[in-house]
């Protein structure tokens, strides 16, 4: 029995199955033996054209074609009513013939494909331009479903009459087979003015109303009028998916008008289509609420325009915050410092310094870091495209005076000694308190230093001001209990710091090695009178 | 009653010339005529007379009436002309149609229209007719014997329509072509008429490059006539037009009062809206070359004589996919040496996907003359 079944095993791509002569001749030369592929082909790119999505071969599939069917007809459509596929079982391929064209036309040729296998097609979406002699005819579908099986490929002779793609609808369609009325599809008579290439919400004069018969049957079922429900297919068609969102705003409404508006202030309105703002079940078993007390309100708000300094910090903070900030902290034992704050007063005192504090002390341990951590003394551009290494420590300060935040800064920290910083300092404080400070002084800072623990706080986050990439805050000194390196309980004096710096550069561990030796320069003093530059 | 007429020449005045338009449709729906059924009543006969000689404004308006506008209770007649162009068909390769290099230093534009069909020149001489009707209304025989009657009757050419619906006189000579384009619910027939075409340029614009395979459509050339020199010294494109016109209203209607007449078209967005967009693709490369369907062109590039083996030149083909180059490969490969296929090779790898023009030869055989230190850092990578 075998081996009176020819078997020939091939490969479609150079079986050119669509012209006549070739297939008659395929059935001369291998006699009525062909093999049958599985139906669930893709098409067949036979030609020398080259796209490898479309090759196809075959697997061993040996089945004996029966003499009768000796006519030139397309494989594929054997092989579909042979049933040889494995359709799902809640779908239905239904072939879509190439209906009449028109002029008598018993062929056409396949000029451009607008869908490829397995897109889903609505009613009426074009499938295919074929051209007859001189008239380039546009296909549509006529069902909805999804494309299985395209019959022909680009250039190849489709005929009428025949299956040009086979539509997978789901089975629920039971219209499938019914004519559309084509009376009720085509709108009429719209003016010219009113016209519009695409418009998505096309209302329809009332009594016109576009949909297939199945999704009017789901109208139907859930009781709604058609005429209610907007839709957005082509020509203002009504689809399935219209019909669920008609279904589920038709809930959602019931549940915002039964809810009873409690609001405080009355100009507000919960709109009805967000049914997650709280608006749920209805408000049952709660204790009654103490009706508010009316606050009053002594006074108007006022409005003022922003400008001057504020303006200035709000353009410079909205620029920050494009920075990608990250932040370290750390806690740092000022005890030796403060053991020795009287004399360094003194000192001050003698230099000329009224009420020497510690920040200078605190921006030149700063500078001597920065020197072994150029990066963070460092200027990024906009785009930061390009980092520059500044030469000089410009260290600002930020100063909380009448208007507002201002940071003027200290120039060349690292030529200064503690004595000269501390002067700038206060002129530079006493210009802020009076409104003086120059243009010199508030720009071309590398680094920055907030004391708001001179106000308060501990750990804080701040923002770097650009085109810098790092900026610290110090918080207040408090006394707390600490060990000490033999195991005992003892006073100490702590003071918390808190760096931002510009991730985008500078990386954790360079930023934590720089605190690490900031911290070391303030928590021993001596250190940083070795080190001293 | 206000009679249609008076109640039409009333709105053109407030609403300008499509003022006319909208009575005719809101006067059928509203009130039907009490004698003629509706379902057999024929449609109203439309002669719509372009303003604009831009080829993409007149095939912008053409396309946006085919998806816009119903034809059931409408047959429209469309007449327009062009300033010099070049017209190929939907499915056709513009650098086989057309004398590309020409045109482009001539500063002639090359349309590619919504049928199919084959490639046109258009000028001033030249009268563009689009018939639009309902699908299943569509008959290209009745127009095209429609305009053989008013040559016959008003200007006394013989003419007929041979079985290529062409429309010719005399021995076989051309006067006019056709194409169409089908939809689901409209169609549209169109054709040109020849009247007092350059002739001469109309064959040097056509030349176009015949070395090209492909499967696109080919036009059919044809000798070609114009129907001035046949008519007559004073037969112009205006007079038939007029007569076309006339003709085509008066045609089924008994009752001429119902004729809306002539409209002038000013083909812009703010008449039509949409009309803009449809402008812009249609003068967009995505559509006249993205749309050429895949085509080989093989020529000859000499080689230097590092990379010839037995013969001094190779055939190269540029095989080419709505215009974006898909591959370049060597005829004949297995004379080549290996250095040559490799190269080719890398040739066709850096061309693939961009966009194919005339002077990729040019620019491939510059490829091939790399000088040779590039060839042996390929060899170390």
């Amino acid at each position: 029995m075998a081996s009176a079944l020819r078997c020939i095993k091939f490969s479609y791509r150079f079986l050119n199955i669509n012209h006549g002569p070739t297939q008659t001749n395929i059935i001369s030369q291998h006699g009525p033996w062909c093999v049958y592929g599985r139906a669930h082909m893709h098409t067949h790119k036979l030609t020398h054209a080259h796209t490898p999505t479309r090759l196809v071969t075959t697997t061993a599939c040996w089945l004996p074609l029966s003499p009768t069917h000796t006519h030139t007809h397309t494989r594929l459509v054997h092989a579909h009513t042979r049933s040889l596929h494995t359709t799902l079982p809640t779908h239905k391929l239904v072939p879509f013939i190439l209906a009449d064209i028109g002029e008598g036309i018993k062929e056409v040729i396949i000029k451009e494909w607008y869908v490829n296998e397995g897109d889903t097609v609505a009613q009426f979406d074009s499938l295919c331009e074929v051209q007859s002699d001189k008239a380039s005819v546009t296909i549509t579908s006529r069902y909805d479903g999804v494309v299985r099986n395209m019959h022909y490929s680009v250039d190849d002779t489709a005929f009428v009459g025949k299956p040009l793609v086979d539509i997978e609808v789901s089975k629920e369609d039971d219209s499938v087979g019914a004519e559309v009325q084509e009376g009720e599809a085509i709108s009429v008579g719209r003016p010219v003015e009113e016209a519009v290439m695409e418009s998505d919400t096309f209302t329809l004069p009332k009594g016109k109303i576009l949909t297939t018969p199945a999704v009017r049957r789901m109208a139907t079922q859930h009781k709604i009028a058609l005429h209610e429900v907007v839709g957005s297919g082509k020509d203002g068609r009504i689809l399935k998916e219209d019909l669920l969102l008609f279904l589920e705003h038709g809930k959602s409404k019931t549940t915002t008008t039964t809810k009873p508006m409690t609001t405080t202030t009355p100009s507000s309105r919960v709109p009805p289509t967000h049914t997650h703002t709280g608006v749920g079940a209805p408000v049952v078993g709660v204790p009654p609420v103490p009706s508010p007390v009316m606050v009053k309100v002594l006074g108007q708000d006022r409005k003022e325009v922003i400008k001057g300094f504020k303006k200035a910090m709000v353009k410079s903070m909205s620029l920050a915050m494009q920075i990608p900030h990250f932040g370290y902290c750390d806690e740092i034992d000022v005890t030796r410092l403060v053991e020795v704050k009287a004399s360094l007063r003194a000192v001050g005192e003698a230099a000329g310094i009224p009420r020497m504090s510690l920040l200078p002390i605190f921006i030149k341990a700063a500078s001597l870091a920065l020197t072994h951590f150029p990066v963070i003394n460092a200027s990024v551009d906009d785009k930061c495209e390009n980092i520059t290494y500044k030469a000089s420590h410009n260290i600002g300060v930020a100063m909380d005076t009448k208007e507002g935040l201002v940071v003027p800064n200290i120039k060349g920290v690292q030529a200064l000694s503690v004595v000269e910083v501390a002067g700038e300092l206060i002129r530079l404080h006493q210009a802020g308190l009076n409104a003086t400070l120059t243009t010199h002084d508030i720009t071309a800072g590398t680094f920055t230093l907030s004391n708001i623990g001179s106000i308060g706080g501990t750990y804080a986050k701040p923002v770097i001001l650009p085109p810098e990439v790092a900026i610290g805050a110090i918080g207040k000194i408090q006394v707390l209990p600490r060990y000490d390196s033999v195991g005992q309980v003892n006073k100490a004096h702590i003071m918390q710091v808190s760096w931002s710096a510009d991730h985008r550069v500078i990386d954790g561990a360079t930023m934590a090695r720089f605190s690490n030796l900031w911290k070391a320069y303030i928590e021993n003093p001596v250190t940083m009178m070795m080190y001293m530059k | 009653m206000l009679s249609l007429k008076k109640l039409s020449t009333n709105l053109v005045r407030n609403y300008g010339p499509l003022g006319a338009v909208s009575t005719s449709l809101y006067g059928s729906t509203s009130q039907p005529s009490p004698s003629r059924p509706r379902a057999t009543e024929p449609p109203k006969r439309v002669v719509f007379i372009s303003q604009s000689t831009d080829v993409f404004s007149n095939l912008a308006f053409e396309d946006w009436l085919y998806k816009n506008w119903s034809f059931e209770k409408r047959s429209i007649l469309f007449l327009w002309r062009n300033s010099p162009c070049v017209v190929i068909g939907r499915h056709q390769n513009p650098l086989v149609e057309a004398n590309i290099p020409y045109l482009e230093s001539a500063g002639v534009p090359v349309a590619r229209r919504g049928s199919g069909g084959g490639a046109v020149y258009h000028d001033h001489g030249n009268l563009n007719c689009t018939f639009f009707t309902a699908k299943e209304r569509y008959d290209r025989r009745q127009n095209l014997e429609l305009i053989c009657n008013v040559l016959n009757h008003d200007f006394g050419i013989q003419a007929r329509a041979n079985n290529r619906d062409d429309i010719v006189v005399g021995h076989d000579n051309k006067v006019s072509g056709t194409a169409a384009k089908l939809g689901r619910t409209s169609a549209y027939h169109h054709c040109t008429l020849l009247v007092r075409t350059d002739r001469q340029q109309l064959r040097l614009a056509l030349q176009g490059d015949k070395t090209i395979q492909s499967k696109a459509t080919h036009s059919v050339s044809s000798g070609v006539a114009n129907l001035g020199d046949i008519g007559g010294k004073d037969m112009t494109v205006e007079k038939l037009l007029a007569s076309l016109g006339r003709t085509f209203l008066t045609e089924q209607e008994q009752d001429p009062r119902l004729a809306n007449g002539f409209t002038l078209i000013n083909p812009t967005d703010d008449w039509f809206p949409g009309l803009g967009k449809i402008e812009a693709d249609l003068r967009s490369v995505e559509w006249i070359e993205g749309k050429t369907p895949r085509f080989t062109i093989s020529r000859s590039v000499s080689l230097p004589p590092c990379l010839a083996g037995t013969s001094a030149s190779a055939n190269i083909t540029v095989q080419a996919y709505h215009g974006v180059v898909e591959e370049v490969r060597l005829e004949d490969g297995l004379i080549a040496c290996e250095e040559l296929t490799d190269l080719v090779l890398d040739i066709s790898t850096s061309l693939k996907g961009t966009p194919y023009t005339p002077g990729i030869f040019c620019d491939i055989s510059n490829r091939i003359r790399l000088p040779q230190p590039l060839h042996t850092q390929r060899s170390f990578l």
